[in-house]
């Protein structure tokens, strides 16, 4: 873990509040934009990240010092998100007749930012689309985020086996999706390492 | 490697997921095989245009009233006190304990000895006890114990006739 941060940590831990901002602040956006990938939508991924902080305020006394505090704030957000998605099924399960929500497809995301953004994202949430809750886990952890298979693993909670699984699952799928909807990303810049 | 089998390392192939030896394999079928190649080109390129669209579309950036207003929470938010089991790290040892107790349970039933019919000889030895009993009072001769176990429709009848040390042989010689 980086010093600073262990720093950080242990002056929150002894009372200094005012530590915390600088702490969670490297990762703020960050965690937004999962956020907002796993929700789909911009409204509730101020909401997760919003309660992934909190969270992480309320147990930084059970984070490990030796682990990555980026990668805990992740497991954190996953686990607030998964939540959040529960509740919400729930909620339109019991308002089944009500409204349908605005997805990021139909919803105006976060600020304006130019036509061709708005573009891009909205062809990556619908490769996203094609993939289960926990594919696109999987998937945004692995693949968007980078974080290695271990690390996805100690964050989704599940093992290592279980992240290749689904991660081989996701990428066939997004594969598909492109390559139906997107040829024409298929000779975008390469930005993948080589085996 | 047929192309079936190594079909199915290919998504993680193309990200760099495979263990080095499993790598090798992959790479020294694709290198001869024109459609497994093509495979992991597509995949690589699907993966690249994902990535290519996700950093174009950066993450959203907080509205500083609302991070002012969360680091506001925060300050009046009580921290949790420090839970004696975190349950990440309990749940392999919890799996463990209760395999374990399964494996224990399963033995148990397993090495039980039926009840009933436990019940049945220790009722057929006792009513031949007492004759037992009596018939080795005689010092001169030891008559046997007698085990009869007789079926409930009394078609099949077992005599085991024993001494005191199970010998079956000394009975009436």
């Amino acid at each position: 873990m980086d010093p600073r941060e262990k720093d950080l940590v242990e002056r929150v831990l002894n009372g200094d509040l005012a530590a915390f901002e600088p702490l969670v602040l490297p990762y703020r956006n960050p965690l937004l934009g999962l956020a907002y990938r796993m929700t789909r939508n911009a409204e509730d991924a101020q909401e997760v990240a919003q309660d992934a902080f909190l969270r992480a305020f309320k147990y930084l006394r059970n984070f490990d010092v030796e682990r990555s505090f980026k990668n805990w704030l992740y497991q954190i957000l996953v686990h607030s998100a998964r939540h959040f998605r529960n509740k919400r099924v729930r909620e339109e399960q019991a308002l089944a007749s009500g409204p349908v929500r605005e997805t990021a497809r139909n919803a105006p995301a976060g600020p304006e930012r130019g036509h061709e953004q708005r573009v891009m994202r909205a062809r990556l949430m619908n490769c996203l689309d094609v993939l289960t809750p926990r594919e696109r886990e999987v998937f945004l952890l692995r693949d968007i985020e980078d974080l290695n298979i271990q690390e996805s693993a100690k964050v989704l909670g599940c093992s290592a086996v279980s992240v290749r699984v689904h991660l081989s699952a996701a990428r066939k799928k997004i594969r598909e999706r492109i390559k139906a909807q997107y040829p024409d990303l298929l000779g975008a810049t390469n930005v993948l390492p080589k085996n | 490697m047929s192309c079936r089998r190594i079909d199915k390392l290919l998504p993680l192939y193309a990200g760099g997921d495979l263990p080095a030896k499993k790598a090798e394999k992959v790479r020294a079928h694709a290198d001869a095989c024109p459609s497994c190649r093509r495979e992991i080109d597509g995949l690589r390129a699907a993966l690249n245009a994902t990535k290519v669209l996700a950093r174009a579309d950066e993450p959203g950036e907080w509205r500083e009233t609302d991070w002012r207003a969360l680091m506001r929470s925060v300050a009046s938010a009580k921290p949790a006190a420090k839970r004696p089991f975190a349950p990440f790290a309990l749940r392999p040892v919890a799996v463990g304990a209760l395999a374990l107790l399964l494996v224990a349970a399963g033995a148990l039933f397993l090495l039980r000895k039926p009840a009933g019919r436990t019940v049945a000889l220790q009722a057929a030895s006792s009513a031949a006890a007492p004759r037992a009993s009596t018939a080795t009072a005689g010092p001169e001769k030891p008559k046997p114990t007698v085990l009869r176990i007789v079926t409930k429709d009394g078609q099949l009848k077992v005599i085991w006739p024993f001494d005191s040390d199970f010998n079956l042989s000394r009975y009436g010689k």
